[in-house]
């Protein structure tokens, strides 16, 4: 078995370097959020406005380089599938971090369309469908890592659910009824899923040398998480949907 | 590009340098993504902003 202590820790020391000048980052935002929606997203309304901004000036390259929003829409889909070959082969830090990737592509598109004035129905339409296809890419792979383990099953729970969240929206949308709500949507999804494997990764090839082996459990602990957040998600939607519907119905 | 643009993009290819010399035989393209990187990060931090990652129309 390979370890690499050394790349793993010069890894480390470029994240710990960039986490200390991103909290510095973050903390001369300033947001017009209110007290915090206990049933808001887990990455508050601060954290997301810091990291699109980030990508502001690559979004204005990409829009004078005439980028369509549909090649970040489809290059998320092709990252995915990376990322799922990634997991499946076991190599959780590049899975980790293509997962990332994959998440920051379908944000910079929906900035790039806002940009260059390409947002549209269609846009958003294909944007959703093919961020689930991406989404199930992942997880398969993640699945096939998981094949003769137990945590299969996790991985199972946390890929219906995490389809049963964007389902429940749709369909409710459908019914007319607006779902902003939602602990884990798909930003939290790749951030938790993400980081997770990315610190499996490192922390794998750190503790290698000491252990003889390189730990994963901190990747089935991740998709135990991930199914969790993702069903409480799902179920508290579905809640919400059908008291918004019941008060309409009684009106 | 600015030199805050290019901070992001310089960290998002030295973690792809750093997982392919880290989990893939392809080690030599890791390095060489990792020196890519290692300029980029030198160009985006000649920049003098005084705010690492603040975008513009964010800061307070």
């Amino acid at each position: 078995m390979d370890c690499r202590p050394v790349t793993a820790a010069a890894a480390a020391l470029v994240i710990a370097v960039t986490i200390v000048l991103s909290l510095r980052g973050l903390a001369r935002i300033e947001t017009e959020e209110a007290t915090p929606d206990p049933a808001g997203p887990l990455i508050g309304h601060r954290v997301r406005a810091w990291y699109r901004g980030l990508f502001g000036p690559l979004e204005e390259q990409l829009a004078a380089l005439g980028v369509h929003p549909d090649h970040l829409t489809y290059g998320a889909l092709v990252v995915s599938v990376f990322s799922g070959v990634a997991f499946a082969r076991g190599a959780f830090f590049l899975a980790g971090w293509l997962t990332i990737l994959a998440g920051t592509l379908d944000i910079i598109d929906g900035g790039l369309a806002r940009r260059t004035g390409l947002a549209s129905a269609r846009g958003a339409f294909v944007d959703s469908v093919v961020d689930r296809w991406a989404e199930s890419a992942t997880f398969l792979g993640l699945g096939i890592w998981f094949w003769r383990d137990r945590s299969l099953l996790g991985v199972a729970i946390a890929a219906f659910a995490s389809q049963m969240v964007s389902y429940v929206r749709a369909r409710a949308e459908g019914l007319g009824v607006e779902l902003a709500s939602g602990r884990a949507q798909r930003p939290e999804r790749y951030v938790i899923l993400g980081i997770g494997a990315w610190l499996t990764g490192l922390s794998g090839h750190l503790l290698c040398p000491l252990l003889g082996y390189r730990p994963q459990k901190l990747i089935v602990v991740t998709v135990w998480v991930l199914a969790a957040v993702a069903t409480w998600t799902a179920v508290e939607r579905t809640r919400e949907a059908a008291a918004a519907l019941r008060a309409r119905e009684s009106r | 590009m600015s030199g805050r643009g290019l901070r992001p993009v310089a960290f998002l290819i030295a973690m792809l340098g750093f997982g392919l010399r880290l989990e893939t035989r392809w080690r030599g393209t890791g390095t060489a993504l990792l020196a890519v990187a290692a300029v980029l990060a030198v160009l985006a931090f000649r920049h003098k902003t005084g705010a690492p990652f603040v975008p513009d129309d964010e800061r307070g």
